[in-house]
């Protein structure tokens, strides 16, 4: 049996720590509240940071961006050079614009790191609906640790070494699902949706490489894959804030605000990289108030002409 | 102080035998548990490499040509005892021509005469005064960094010390250095090609220097290479290596690096912890900044002739020259600006930063035992893909050190203003086509100074933020001041001058040479175009 701290007792800490449990590991979940409901009895739960992170080396991090520099400057004392972390974070850091295992590794001693990501969410993992995903990791003994301690009959997990790129095609895929919703309500059509999407994909695959991912990990289970569900689904956040966008209803769009920072923090993070990033910076733009759909539009296929 | 390089010589057989025994039963293991599989491979990748290497080659060498050949005729037929006593007897004959010496006498004789030496040859008035002579040394050499700190911890650790390369005199005065510092000697592998070389040769081979043959290209040859040095780490010595493999053909800082000694470190750190010995090993990144560059012709030549991809080994160049090395030194003792050796921050090998107490620190300053990096559910594990991950992490770290530790001089700033200049001036030439054409082009002084004052205000900002260093006249001078220290120097030793100073421009000799200097500010010229557009 091993020992695992879950750190996080939001929806996807909860799901994955009841999968882990049920693997027969030994999990304890550290939160800022009470018991989360319906979290099954054989994981322990405690407000004790400190406790958790001393007694488990197998660390799984489920806490937003939002929350993830602040909770490391808690963590960092109590991590040494034996705890292995696994993140699910979908996002950059709202101030300095990391990805998650970028700010673990600058900003405490770990450096075996791995993220989990895809196109599951947190209910269906929960209700042992079949899913799959993908954990990216450059420490190989580590993501099949993981795989070993998480798959199951119905969660079907792959590892990938390119954890920089699972990382930012996952966060990636939702900016460029609300231009997916976008185009969807402005009535475009399908030929020039299906465009859209290959032209999103092409950008997705630069700036994975050019904030140094590998190429082709965009078109994986952490990159199309969720962009393929967010597109299918057509209910999830990022295609209704789209939704919501073209509609000039900024308010609803912006009431998704997750998915809002994630464009707002990409943006930024390509202007300072100098990484051309047209789609990103027009969803930044439209939940910026400073485009309307048309002119978003507009702008996109105005610019200049180049090679596929 | 702890130098273990002075009981080098008592250890040496064993040293060797040690060597010899490892890589021996390593190779037994080179296609799995087959052990004469493994050595019938090894053999014959040793004879094709061999056979394919002497076939080009004349004199006294390709005599060996022969029995390379008569070998790999009986290797196929060749019995396990056979198979392995032959690789035994490679290995002891390639482990005795790696291995090092090191002679105090000669350790003693080279540290006292060297500053006198140099110095002489920068002023022979200094030759009735000692003492002044080594004052005088230490002025052209200044050596930077937290010293206290890197002598405390050669006492209770091993040393990696691993700096830029960007001529082949780094190995003299960075050897230098570490006397001059209070810091033990080092073994480092040297070129075999620097060993022709009959002088500086003898002191190489008495000073700790291993001989490295760069045409050999064989498994066997590079085992006998790893195993050698990860066994001097493991039994203390202070080791030194280039990482970056080769002399900055280009004149970049380099940020491309070559792992294969870093992985040896963390082999021979997870090897002692296995028997029970916790000493540390630190990784001290060091530059090493000239304001003029020996060999500055020559390496930009190659980096062009080959379009970046170098030749490995020069044979031919000023560092072959004794004439063309006193006449460098005796420029650069005459310079008015200073070559400065760094020694950045100490690194753990997982590139932790090293605090005051000898002690691995994270980030926030957390105390670190970085035993644990190697440990799961508290006992240790092997598991090379794992080290080769953390070695690539550590690379990076050590690259990042090289980038925040180089002292920018004034020949360097002065070279990349210029040719950037050139290059916004014709943005339609390639590399090429500028080297080519822009000799003779005249920049005015006015315009020239606004651009250097707006460069020199963002290299402040740099420095201020960490980034980089400054030469001492690069933080406070005028920006006329330093365009002069920078033609003066330009002016001191190439054949060709690279730039001419006249009332109201300057004009552009050498573009090439002004190309190579101008590099070492290639990692921040992305930012620094767009002060200056």
């Amino acid at each position: 049996m091993s020992v695992w701290g879950v750190i996080g007792d939001g929806p996807w800490g909860c799901a994955l720590a009841a999968r882990l449990a049920g693997a027969d590991n030994d999990v304890r979940m550290v939160g800022l509240g009470k018991r989360p409901r319906g979290l099954p009895k054989a994981i322990a739960y405690s407000r004790d940071l400190g406790a958790v992170l001393d007694g488990a080396e197998r660390l799984l991090v489920a806490l937003p961006p939002s929350a993830l520099e602040p909770a490391l400057a808690d963590m960092a004392p109590h991590l040494q050079g034996h705890h292995r972390v696994v993140t699910t974070a979908r996002g950059l850091t709202p101030a300095t614009h990391l990805r998650a295992t970028e700010a673990f590794r600058t900003l405490t001693a770990v450096r075996q790191l791995a993220v989990l990501a895809g196109a599951a969410d947190a209910e269906a993992l929960m209700a042992q609906k079949p899913v799959g995903l993908v954990v990216g990791s450059a420490f190989p003994s580590w993501a099949d640790e993981i795989q070993r301690s998480l798959a199951s009959p119905t969660l079907r997990l792959y590892t990938n070494p390119d954890p920089i790129g699972v990382e930012l095609a996952n966060a990636l895929a939702a900016v460029f699902g609300v231009a997916m919703g976008a185009a969807r309500q402005a009535g475009v059509g399908p030929a020039t949706e299906s465009t859209a999407l290959t032209r999103a994909l092409a950008e997705m695959d630069r700036l994975v490489q050019g904030m140094g991912g590998r190429p082709n990990t965009a078109y994986g289970l952490a990159g199309l894959g969720v962009l393929g569900e967010i597109v299918f689904d057509g209910g999830g956040h990022a295609f209704q804030a789209g939704l919501a966008l073209a509609k000039g209803d900024l308010d609803a769009a912006c009431a998704h605000a997750e998915v809002r920072e994630i464009a707002r923090t990409f943006a930024a993070r390509a202007e300072r990289q100098h990484l051309r990033a047209p789609m990103v910076r027009t969803v930044d733009a439209l939940f910026a108030g400073v485009l309307d759909a048309q002119e978003a539009v507009g702008a996109l296929m105005s610019r200049a002409a180049r090679p596929e | 102080m702890n130098a273990p390089l002075f009981q080098f010589n008592r250890h040496r057989d064993d040293i060797e035998r040690e060597v010899v025994g490892r890589v021996v039963d390593q190779l037994g293991r080179h296609a799995g548990n087959d052990p004469v599989r493994s050595y019938q491979l090894v053999l014959n990748d040793a004879a094709f490499h061999e056979i394919h290497r002497l076939e080009r080659t004349h004199g006294r060498e390709a005599e060996r040509l022969d029995s390379w050949q008569r070998l790999a005729r009986r290797i196929g037929r060749m019995g396990a005892d056979e198979l392995r006593e032959e690789v035994q007897r490679l290995a002891a004959w390639y482990v005795g021509d790696v291995v090092g010496h090191f002679d105090r006498r000669v350790y003693r004789f080279a540290t006292s005469a060297l500053p006198v030496g140099l110095s002489a040859l920068f002023n022979t008035t200094d030759l009735a005064n000692g003492f002044g002579a080594l004052r005088d040394l230490s002025k052209r050499i200044q050596i930077e960094g937290d010293l206290d700190l890197l002598r405390r911890l050669a006492d209770e650790g091993t040393l990696v010390v691993v700096p830029t390369h960007s001529s082949n005199l780094d190995s003299i005065v960075l050897g230098w250095s570490l006397f001059e510092a209070g810091l033990p000697p080092c073994t480092y592998g040297a070129g075999k090609n620097l060993f022709t070389n009959k002088m500086v040769g003898y002191f190489m081979r008495n000073l700790g220097a291993y001989r490295v043959d760069r045409r050999l290209r064989h498994v066997l040859y590079k085992d006998v290479l790893k195993t050698y040095s990860q066994v001097l780490l493991e039994r203390g010595y202070h080791s030194l290596f280039f990482p970056g493999g080769t002399r900055s053909r280009s004149g970049e800082v380099e940020q491309k690096l070559k792992l294969g000694l870093l992985g040896s470190a963390l082999a021979a750190f997870s090897e002692r912890l296995q028997r029970g010995d916790t000493r540390p090993l630190y990784v001290v990144p060091v530059t090493i900044n000239y304001p003029l560059v020996l060999e500055a012709e020559t390496l930009v030549e190659d980096y062009l002739k080959e379009a970046g991809q170098a030749r490995y080994i020069i044979e031919d160049d000023e560092f072959s020259k004794a004439a063309r090395v006193a006449h460098f030194a005796v420029k650069v003792m005459g310079l008015d600006t200073s070559m400065v050796i760094r020694y950045g921050a100490p690194l753990d090998l997982f590139g932790n930063r090293i605090g005051p107490d000898g002690c691995s620190a994270g980030p926030d300053g957390t105390r670190l035992d970085a035993a644990r990096y190697l440990t799961r559910d508290g006992v240790p594990v092997a598991d090379a893909d794992r080290d080769a991950e953390y070695t690539r992490q550590l690379g990076r770290e050590v690259a990042r050190a090289f980038l925040r530790e180089t002292v920018l001089l004034p020949t360097q700033v002065v070279g990349w203003l210029l040719f950037e200049r050139e290059r916004r001036m014709a943005p339609h030439l390639d590399l090429f086509a500028l080297l080519r054409t822009t000799s003779g082009d005249r920049h005015d002084m006015a315009e020239l100074c606004a651009d250097g004052e707006r460069l020199l205000q963002a290299l402040r900002a740099l420095e201020d933020a960490g980034q980089l260093r400054l030469a001492p006249s690069l933080r406070s001078a005028p920006v006329d001041e330093v365009l002069d220290e920078a033609v003066r120097t330009f002016g001191m030793y190439h054949a060709r001058e690279a730039v001419e100073r006249t009332t109201e421009a300057m004009v552009v000799r050498d573009p090439k040479l002004l190309f190579f200097y101008g590099n070492r500010l290639a990692a921040w010229a992305e930012g620094l175009r767009e002060v200056l557009a």
